[in-house]
């Protein structure tokens, strides 16, 4: 039986209380990655230095102005507080049984505000939430945590491990990270209502991250624009491309059952045959013709042909580090390739 | 011994990922101006590829940089038979086409667009004449494009191959490429300061760095056309050519250049090298493949004591000499052998130099067994993806040897951190494998530390320029300070 939890509205306040920061933390405490910290004189300390609301009788700390939000996320972070990092380390030496406290002796002075920033930048301090250690100027580098303070990772064996024993795994053949085959064309079950029109390949269509953005984000200034090719082209191999008479920066007409892209094509011979590539993701608001094969209607960007699958061995849970937490562990939706059809666009339409 | 100091630099192209960083940087510094649009004072290549402008190490076309009838040096671009006739119109200079045509968007159109059952798009539009354009070219346009039939088979390097190696090269189990950033390289004999009519360019006698000045340039382009690397550009709105100016008002407040200080790969170095200006017209004429060698003889030893008395005769700042005795690029150039000057054919001898990239390690496959052995020390340099002939063209003047020994002693250099950190590889073999390739303990240590260690403070020696005292020599310092710090007072204008 899933857990149910009455959640009570209070609208006439809903406003008040988002630009207000409530007292649940300074009652449970704050903590991530498995580390858990107090804070309550460091925020009671927030609610007197800093600007606070009034509800309910009750002072609780302001979030109404941007610079506010900055500062009360700086003051309670161990990375920009070091106090906090100090206790921090204190609450895993009792779950580890090894001293630690002693990565953070140097930093609990150490307090980074929003103007402090804005002076120039500032290293993080250790934290355990980050298993990294950067005392003395050091670059971080992921794992030093564990391997020099002997601090079990936090996995069923404490130990880093490559092979995954749960039945599920083993059952999908996924309990050691070795190649397995993508599934068939069929299986995926995207081109079941398209036809081809005209001369068309069926190709895998693949939507790896971009060298020119992080997802959209960059990709559509004029900087990136102009040293890309002024759109997410279609990457795809020269003796496809020859066999539809398509030529570098052609323009071409991708689609399957999910959606269409109308896009440019790059040729190379680095794209192995029966390949093509998008990377994610375009911006539907540059550069995006309209499609032919769907009554002129503007066309899409990369996910508008792939569609979510869930993985069915990442919803194993309850067993070591199969645990769900948001957005760390728990089914991903794995919409990152399927089959499409692409032709030669018959004709271009802004 | 004519001594003087030049500002040189070195790129590490095994540590180059291509991210554009630099030529961001330098754009959103300088050329983010009317007139600028289309001037990449640092771009990046994907090679083999066709660079921008399009195939600028194409001198049949392009004719930039000196010839040489062996004994005389002229330029390819200009002379007595050729400046008449073309006067109005330099048949060997880029034109747009050769560029790109500098595009944006119609952005106003999401928000203008009338009513509609679809959404509006922003459509490409010419930054030049405003109307919409069909986008065909761009400053990166082949970005890891290695193996395309455009644009990597008409890289003018790969000339240096026979058929057979061109086809292995783009075959896709070979397929190689690797990213060029490419800047002014401050030449020693700049062929753009040799053409200009107007005398507007010049080379700074304290740093060696080659600048335009904007108040005599009279838009003869004679330097776009000279320039081998086509690295002087036309700005449009001024009516002046513009170049890459190694940032020298960063230089001279201590700072790198904007494109060192952003690089992410940290594969640039920059220091100054004492040369010996004297040796130039000896060297200028020898053939292509003596080129690198000669080049190198040119930089002298900072430490040499001869070197250094004649360095003071000439005036040169104890701090200049003690900077260069630090430099970075005298340790790549000089004392390592593996940092080579790009087309020195072109004999400008530019003073930016490459560490040529190793490129991966490819292993062999026979009977389904992977096998990496290392026993044939440098069979692999022999066989890797990219011929030695083609970073021959590249960097060697035609001369594979210098790319052959810079490759071979990296090469050492791995083998000795892999025995000492993997432990797979015996302190023999490494031994060896320094042996072979003129290295030594201390050297492929050395090599280690600057390439892959190096702070800022050891990539980048920046000389002390000795701006106070040049303002000393010219009028008071407090009259100086009161008069500068406020931008151009008089734009450059055209006829101005």
């Amino acid at each position: 039986m899933p857990k149910f939890a009455v959640v009570e509205r209070d609208y006439k306040n809903v406003y008040e209380k988002y630009i207000s920061y409530g007292h649940l933390p300074r009652k449970n405490g704050l903590g991530a990655h498995g580390t858990h910290y107090d804070i309550t004189d460091v925020h009671d300390e927030l609610v007197r230095t800093n600007p606070s609301r009034t509800i309910d009788g009750a002072e609780h700390l302001s979030l109404e102005r941007a610079r506010d939000v900055a500062n009360v996320i700086l003051v309670l972070a161990t990375v920009t507080n070091g106090e906090l990092a100090w206790r921090s380390y204190k609450d895993m030496e009792e779950k580890v049984g090894l001293p630690l406290a002693d990565l953070a002796d140097g930093n609990r002075n150490v307090r980074v505000q929003f103007a402090d920033l804005q002076a120039q930048p500032r290293r993080l301090l250790n934290s355990p939430m980050w298993s990294g250690l950067t005392n003395s100027g050091r670059a971080y580098a992921p794992f030093t945590y564990n391997r020099e303070r002997m601090v079990p990772w936090r996995t069923l064996t404490g130990r880093q491990h490559l092979y995954l024993d749960h039945p599920l795994y083993l059952e999908f053949g996924e309990h050691v990270p070795t190649y397995k085959p993508g599934p068939p064309p069929a299986e995926f079950a995207d081109l079941r209502f398209s036809e081809k029109v005209g001369p068309t390949l069926e190709l895998n269509y693949l939507t790896p991250h971009g060298k020119w953005h992080i997802h959209s984000t960059y990709g559509e200034n004029e900087r990136m624009t102009t040293l890309g090719r002024g759109c997410d082209p279609l990457w795809m191999n020269e003796t496809d491309a020859e066999s539809l008479d398509i030529v570098d920066n052609d323009w071409v007409e991708v689609h399957n059952d999910n959606g269409v892209v109308v896009t440019r094509a790059v040729v190379s011979a680095r794209i192995p045959r029966g390949i093509c590539i998008q990377y994610h993701s375009p911006e539907r608001t540059y550069s995006i013709p309209k499609s032919p094969l769907r009554g002129h209607k503007r066309a899409g960007g990369h996910n508008s042909m792939t569609r979510t699958r869930l993985k069915v061995n990442l919803m194993a849970g309850g067993y070591g580090q199969f645990t769900f937490h948001f957005n760390y562990w728990g089914p991903t939706g794995c919409n990152r390739d399927t089959q499409i059809y692409v032709r030669k666009l018959p004709e271009l339409v802004w | 011994m004519d001594v003087r100091s030049q500002v040189s630099m070195v790129f590490h192209l095994d540590k180059c990922i291509g991210c554009h960083t630099c030529s961001v940087a330098c754009k959103n510094v300088w050329t983010d101006r009317e007139g600028t649009e289309y001037m990449w004072w640092n771009n990046v290549e994907t090679k083999p590829g066709t660079g921008y402008p399009t195939k600028w190490e194409d001198q049949e076309s392009y004719r930039g940089g000196w010839k040489t009838d062996g004994k005389k040096l002229s330029l390819r671009s200009t002379g007595k038979a050729r400046i008449i006739p073309n006067i109005f119109h330099n048949t060997s200079m880029p034109s747009m086409d050769d560029y790109y045509e500098p595009w944006t968007y119609d952005f106003k159109e999401l928000f203008n667009a009338p009513e509609g059952d679809d959404q509006p798009v922003a459509v490409p539009i010419s930054k030049i004449t405003g109307e919409q354009i069909d986008v065909e070219a761009g400053p990166n346009w082949d970005d890891d494009l290695g193996g395309s039939q455009i644009y990597a088979r008409n890289d003018p390097n790969m000339e240096a191959l026979t058929p057979n190696q061109r086809l292995q090269m783009m075959s896709i189990e070979r397929l190689v490429f690797f990213y060029l950033p490419r800047i002014c390289h401050h030449c020693l004999n700049p062929a753009c300061v040799a053409s200009c009519p107007s005398g507007a360019l010049y080379k700074r006698g304290e740093d060696g760095i080659v600048l335009i000045n904007q108040q005599v340039c009279r838009a003869w382009r004679a330097c776009v056309a000279a320039c081998p690397y086509k690295k002087t550009y036309y700005n449009w709105s001024t009516g002046k050519s513009e170049k890459c100016i190694l940032c020298f008002p960063r230089l001279e407040t201590g700072q790198a250049p904007a494109c060192f200080h952003s690089c992410v790969g940290r594969i640039r170095y920059i220091g100054n090298v004492l040369y010996d200006a004297d040796m130039l017209p000896e060297i200028a004429n020898l053939p292509d493949d003596e080129l690198v060698d000669a080049q190198r003889r040119m930089i002298l030893d900072p430490f040499d004591e001869h070197v250094l008395e004649a360095a003071r005769k000439n005036g040169i700042h104890e701090g200049i000499i003690e900077s260069a005795q630090r430099s970075p690029v005298y340790a790549f150039v000089k004392e390592f052998g593996i940092a080579l000057p790009p087309h020195i054919e072109y004999r400008t001898f530019p003073m930016l130099f490459y560490v040529p990239p190793l490129l991966p390690v490819m292993s062999s496959k026979e009977n389904d067994v992977i096998d990496n052995d290392i026993d044939d020390l440098f069979a692999d340099i022999e066989k890797a993806r990219a011929p030695i002939q083609y970073f021959g063209s590249l960097f060697g003047g035609g001369n594979d040897g210098v790319v052959r020994y810079a490759l071979r002693k990296q090469w050492a250099v791995r083998l000795v951190r892999r025995h000492l950190t993997v432990g797979d590889v015996t302190k023999e073999t490494a031994e060896r494998a320094l042996a072979q390739a003129d290295c030594t303990w201390e050297q492929a240590d050395r090599i280690y530390r600057l390439t892959t260690l190096a702070n800022m403070d050891e990539r980048c020696i920046i000389p002390p320029f000795q701006r106070e005292m040049a303002i000393e020599m010219m009028e008071d310092p407090h009259t100086h300070r009161s008069s500068v710090g406020f931008g151009f007072r008089n734009a450059p204008a055209r006829g101005n």
